[in-house]
């Protein structure tokens, strides 16, 4: 695809694309050269084996369980005040907790952080 | 990173409470930091004139703050686990760790984050050589075994 100005405002960032092109190995990198770009219709490429879930970054254990497990953390916090701040802090952001990435990297001059690993962050649609 | 901060914290005799709320808390900020819309992740206007850091240690006050009788030197330590967690100003650290929990954070946070770039380094290379390409980020390349790791 040469004409990427064309194409480039066509489509909103986290929405699921349909792409043929060609890939190649192009110094050290992998590089793919796009001969089509559509968005994608759930219902009928369903049927040719798109499956939204598997544009999910997800942690590797189900989220109740991670959760659960975080909630067993702050249960055994012997201090009083630290284990109800951590609790008011969890609960109040409860919702985003359960599915944002955790340091999800967004390119900066600082330092970067790694992937996924706090265990009540969790997911995140692919872009 | 919580299972080796409170190994550590105990190996050492740190305070464990302290280290697993720098666990929970160090990052906390990056909530406001970002948003997630679509499924893109942006800097929200805050994110970029504040920063997750600053936005860390405003919610841990604010949180401290609604809690009768929080004790003002527990809160302190609380936000300078969030301030330091970044080991280094270079990094963007306010202040360097000054603690033994706060040290304990800083060298988990970033042990965590090195191991995932090399797990993620060696995982994304194409190629079926022993040894990935150069690393630009790492500053050298790394062993995947014999037969590239296949």
């Amino acid at each position: 695809m040469t004409d990427v100005e064309r194409f480039k405002g066509e489509f909103e960032a986290g929405e699921y694309v349909r792409v043929e092109g060609r890939g190649s190995f192009y110094n050290g990198q992998i590089q793919l050269v796009l001969s089509t770009i559509r968005r994608v219709n759930p219902d009928q490429d369903r049927l040719q084996g798109f499956r939204e879930e598997d544009c999910i970054l997800s942690a590797p254990r189900p989220i109740d369980e991670m959760w659960e497990e975080l909630q067993g953390r702050l249960r055994g916090v012997k201090n009083d005040h630290v284990r109800v701040l951590l609790n008011r802090i969890v609960t109040d952001n409860e919702a985003q907790l359960r599915v944002w990435p955790a340091a999800q990297q967004i390119p900066r001059a600082h330092r970067e952080d790694g992937g996924s690993r706090a265990p009540h962050r969790a997911r995140l649609r692919c872009r | 990173m919580a299972e080796v901060g409170l190994l550590i914290a105990r190996a050492y005799g740190a305070d464990e409470d302290l280290v697993l709320a720098g666990v929970v808390l160090h990052d906390i900020g990056k909530l406001q930091e970002l948003a997630y819309e679509g499924g893109a992740g942006s800097y929200t206007r805050d994110g970029n004139l504040v920063g997750h850091i600053a936005l860390g240690l405003m919610m841990v006050r604010e949180a401290a703050n609604g809690i009768s009788g929080f004790p003002v030197e527990l809160r302190s330590q609380l936000e300078h686990l969030v301030a330091s967690h970044h080991g280094t100003r270079e990094y963007g650290s306010p202040v360097e760790p000054k603690t033994i929990e706060a040290f304990i954070l800083a060298a988990v946070d970033e042990l965590d984050a090195k191991l995932n770039q090399v797990r993620r380094a060696i995982k994304e290379d194409p190629s079926d050589d022993e040894f990935t390409s150069w690393n630009k980020r790492l500053g050298r390349v790394l062993y995947k075994g014999p037969s590239g790791g296949r």
